[in-house]
């Protein structure tokens, strides 16, 4: 008998009694969406990011290239990326991101492989920008699933701040292996 | 006894450097005070913990099913499902897939599994060269030695320790031990290794069911940069880490982090669902004796841990006897009711590493009653005289004298004078390991029960 039938087999004979699964509430509380997209902000800032509200396009296309300046980026947003060989994309300093949903509580942002033209754009480049708008901004972990849970996907992660480590005496420092300094531009017309 | 770890004659090694013991524990209690103040937050945090332990709960009374159904979605998704009954087994089935794809280059994340079943040591005798990249992994792994704690891998070593071993081995400056520098000099040696590696190893945090997808949570990105390169991905995980649906991530994650560091989330939590166009994905379900545990009803419960390590660094044992002194790849609380299940001869010692003061249990996110199970096993070995023997005599004796009131009123005037009396050295000798840095203190002129009835007396009097 296979390893897998043997063990589903002797787990099958081990009696557990059954417990039931239980109901798991979101927990949402009735806000106003600029106090949820506040405590994102306080959020970001409390896990390393740095935050800019923006109202137009335009706007963000300045702050881009104010953050970006003369160096190498990798805008995802921008155009079609799929031609991008994998060994280039180390090269560039800078990616920028389109973010699908940000958790108020935590600073997290959803991003998937839906908007990725490779992977290891969520953690290669030395800065990362990410884009989002307000509308996507939810209280907690338990509303953000409800909405991951429509998505298909391959890979999605929740980025939440800069990569960063404290595995030297406790002593926080940001950029790990990620990247080292993460800008959310949270679009607030929206 | 000769094969049966030490835990006493370990802690007791750890202490010969007061100074560092304080900063062990100084280092480890501030971050049982970052958990505490991320917990108080959250106002529904106690019903998440109910409602975590619940799924747990839940998931481990039907885990046959749940397995079936995530292998199901999984395989379906293009991620290939394999089963290992043991540590062995585990690390055949990595080497055959290394060696299928020509691997000669791997980078590890952290997968506390993996530290369980050497994987390490069995690939270096292969020939396979292994980078763990975690940078608190990466240290351990450069000074030759296991972790001593499952989310602080290095928690142990001072900066100035690492610094040092750094210059030795990545010949960054000399005397130069400041963090930032230290992780900027590992980052761009590791990124190297990135790079070049032909596979990556990951651990799983949690396995979903419903959706055949597994999620892995770090703070440093190790995992989405070393998974993301190569084109072959091997995650190893253990049975228990299955739950039924993705809706109870939001549960699990927002207690995980905040109960191991006080961050409100790990900066990364990556899910992996299917395998990107022309790569692979593997995923390794291990028992290794979680099927034995889940039979014993009464350390069931100890399979519901999702390795967050509060109970370690709340655990006043802990904190001042270090991770290393536990000898077994899970330390602390919880390490003390798994391993006795793996191997009572070896770990009969680690139950009683513990004042029994119940924080374990207090602080543990999925609810699980560390302090009642290591009370449990105590039971257990105190019954097995080839496991317990130093202290039945003492026990013996003890039992006689407190039953019998005669013989302890005789014994406790008796003991009073001698106390007074003998010369220190001969109350605190080798066989009263209470003696050990402890004085006894200052002898009463009567004992309690000549005062309680004097007291009587004088009651009666007025």
């Amino acid at each position: 008998m296979s390893t897998r039938n043997k063990l589903l087999k002797k787990l099958k004979n081990i009696s557990v009694p059954s417990v039931s699964k239980p109901d798991i509430p979101t927990f949402e509380q009735s806000l106003p969406i600029t106090a949820v997209r506040e405590q994102f902000v306080q959020q970001l800032k409390a896990v390393g990011a740095n935050v800019q509200l923006i109202t137009t396009t335009q706007e963000q296309v300045q702050w881009i290239e104010a953050l970006v300046g003369q160096s190498s980026y990798i805008d995802t947003l921008a155009s079609d990326h799929s031609f991008l060989p994998l060994s280039e994309v180390e090269n560039y300093q800078w990616v920028i991101l389109q973010g699908h949903i940000g958790v108020a509580e935590n600073g997290a942002i959803w991003v998937d492989d839906n908007s990725l033209p490779t992977r290891a754009l969520t953690a290669i480049c030395e800065k990362m920008i990410i884009v989002l708008p307000q509308s996507l901004i939810v209280q907690n972990m338990h509303l953000a699933y409800e909405m991951v849970c429509k998505k298909q996907y391959g890979y999605g992660v929740f980025i939440a701040g800069p990569s960063k480590t404290a595995d030297i005496e406790q002593t926080l420092v940001k950029g790990a292996h990620g990247a080292c300094e993460l800008t959310v531009i949270i679009d607030i017309s929206q | 006894m000769s094969n049966s770890i030490n835990h006493a004659r370990n802690a007791a090694q750890f202490n010969q450097d007061p100074q560092k013991v304080t900063w062990h524990d100084k280092a480890l209690w501030h971050v049982r005070e970052k958990r505490d103040s991320s917990a108080q937050q959250i106002q529904e945090w106690e019903t998440l913990r109910t409602l975590a332990s619940q799924i747990k709960a839940h998931t481990l009374s039907q885990l046959g099913d749940y397995l079936e159904l995530f292998e199901k979605q999984a395989l379906q998704n293009g991620i290939r499902v394999h089963w290992a009954a043991d540590a062995q087994e585990h690390n055949q089935i990595v080497y055959r897939l290394l060696q299928k794809h020509q691997v000669s280059k791997v980078v590890k994340s952290k997968s506390m599994l993996t530290e369980e079943c050497q994987l390490n040591t069995f690939l270096y005798q292969k020939g396979i060269q292994v980078t763990d990249t975690d940078l608190g992994e990466r240290i351990v792994q450069l000074a030759k030695e296991p972790p001593s704690h499952i989310v602080l891998p290095a928690i142990h070593k001072t900066r100035e320790e690492v610094g040092e071993l750094f210059h030795r081995t990545m010949q960054t400056e000399a005397g130069n031990s400041d963090p930032t520098y230290l992780t900027k000099a590992a980052r761009k040696d590791l990124r190297e290794k990135f790079l070049n590696a032909d596979a990556a190893i990951t651990g799983v945090n949690f396995a979903v069911a419903e959706t055949g997808e597994f999620v892995v949570c770090t703070n440093e990105g190790n995992v989405d940069l070393g998974a993301n390169l190569p084109n072959l991905h091997i995650a190893c995980m253990g049975i228990e880490k299955v739950i039924p649906e993705q809706k109870d991530l939001g549960v699990f994650l927002r207690l995980l982090a905040r109960s191991a560091t006080g961050q409100p989330i790990t900066t990364f939590s990556s899910h992996f669902k299917k395998p990107s166009k022309g790569r692979e994905i593997h995923l390794i379900l291990v028992d290794n004796g979680r099927s034995e545990q889940l039979n014993r009803e009464d350390f069931r419960s100890s399979l519901q841990c999702i390795r967050c390590g509060a109970c370690m660094n709340t655990c006043p044992i802990y904190r001042r006897s270090g991770g290393h002194s536990y000898e077994a790849t899970i330390p602390g609380p919880i390490g003390a009711i798994l391993s006795p299940g793996k191997d009572l001869k070896k770990y009969s010692q680690l139950p009683f590493a513990s004042t029994l003061c119940g924080a374990c249990s207090a602080v543990c996110p999925v609810k699980i009653d560390i302090d009642t199970q290591l009370y449990k096993w105590r039971q257990i070995i105190g019954k097995d005289k080839s496991l317990f023997t130093k202290k039945t005599l003492m026990m013996k004796i003890g039992g006689k004298m407190l039953g019998d009131y005669s013989l302890y009123h005789f014994t406790a005037q008796l003991g009073k004078r001698a106390l007074r009396l003998l010369p220190s050295w001969l109350i605190n000798n080798h066989f009263n390991a209470w003696g050990k840095s402890r004085e006894i203190p200052e002898v009463p002129v009567q004992t309690f029960s000549t005062w309680f009835k004097n007291q009587q007396h004088h009651e009666h009097k007025k």
